[in-house]
């Protein structure tokens, strides 16, 4: 299991601390759209069925970049999943 | 000053600290005759809900990237030399309050305006950066925003 940083309004399906725990090992390599995709399932599985179109705009991206979907990413604590953004 | 080797200055801070919109530091290039500055505040009202506060969340690390990013490539667009700072608060930020402060120095006032709505533009649509708005009924609500979908590993 790993745990994923959550930001905006996909906090509210994350933890206290902004995290949302997935079943992949560590080190494991994946395409960003393939962590997608297990974000998905696992959002169909504890019910956050109204938060999945987040998902499919969201981003993954770590502390130096946006992972495009099909890019390859080993799978580790702290990677980032950024959806639609507002500031300012 | 041969402006054709400047070397932009670009600052940027997010955090909570209350923002600070100060003029340009005396030890500032003084070939820039053009400050032009963008200060976005907390609205009272949004869309017929009155609003309390605002609650900004950001990624740090990819946040400041991003800034860096768009201030350099604001400046290269507008063919200008130039210096840009750039706050953006983080946490809670009250009605009236600056939530983002852009000040833009060139030598000329026609790149000031538009370096600095670039700046702005760009920052909403790109920075990794959220707000949700606490109503003074209690309820509060994560706006929705622009996909980072279409950036690449570059952006």
């Amino acid at each position: 299991m790993i745990k994923v940083r959550f930001f905006g309004a996909l906090r509210r399906c994350a933890d206290s601390d902004g995290f949302f725990e997935l079943p992949v090992d560590p080190g494991t390599i994946l395409s960003a759209g393939d962590l997608k995709r297990i974000l998905t399932s696992e959002f169909e599985k504890r019910g956050f069925q109204m938060d999945l179109v987040l998902i499919s705009d969201s981003v993954i991206a770590d502390d130096e970049s946006i992972l495009q979907d099909h890019e390859p990413v080993q799978v580790r604590e702290g990677l980032a999943v950024l959806p639609p953004v507002c500031g300012g | 000053m041969k402006v054709e080797s400047h070397t932009p200055r670009i600052e940027i801070h997010l955090g909570p600290e209350p923002i600070v919109e100060s003029a340009p530091s005396c030890d500032q290039e003084t070939g820039f005759g053009a400050s032009c500055e963008f200060s976005g505040r907390v609205r009272a009202v949004n869309f017929g809900r009155a609003v309390e506060s605002v609650h900004y969340d950001a990624f740090i690390p990819l946040a400041r990237k991003a800034l860096q990013k768009i201030a350099e490539e604001a400046l290269k667009e507008a063919g200008s030399p130039g210096s840009i700072r750039i706050q953006h608060r983080t946490g809670a930020v009250g009605v009236g309050e600056s939530s983002v402060w852009i000040q833009v120095l060139t030598p000329h006032r026609d790149e000031a305006f538009r370096v600095c709505r670039t700046v702005i533009e760009r920052l909403k649509h790109e920075a990794p950066i959220w707000k949700k708005e606490v109503y003074t009924d209690g309820e509060t609500e994560w706006l929705k925003g622009h996909s980072l979908c279409a950036a690449g590993r570059n952006s």
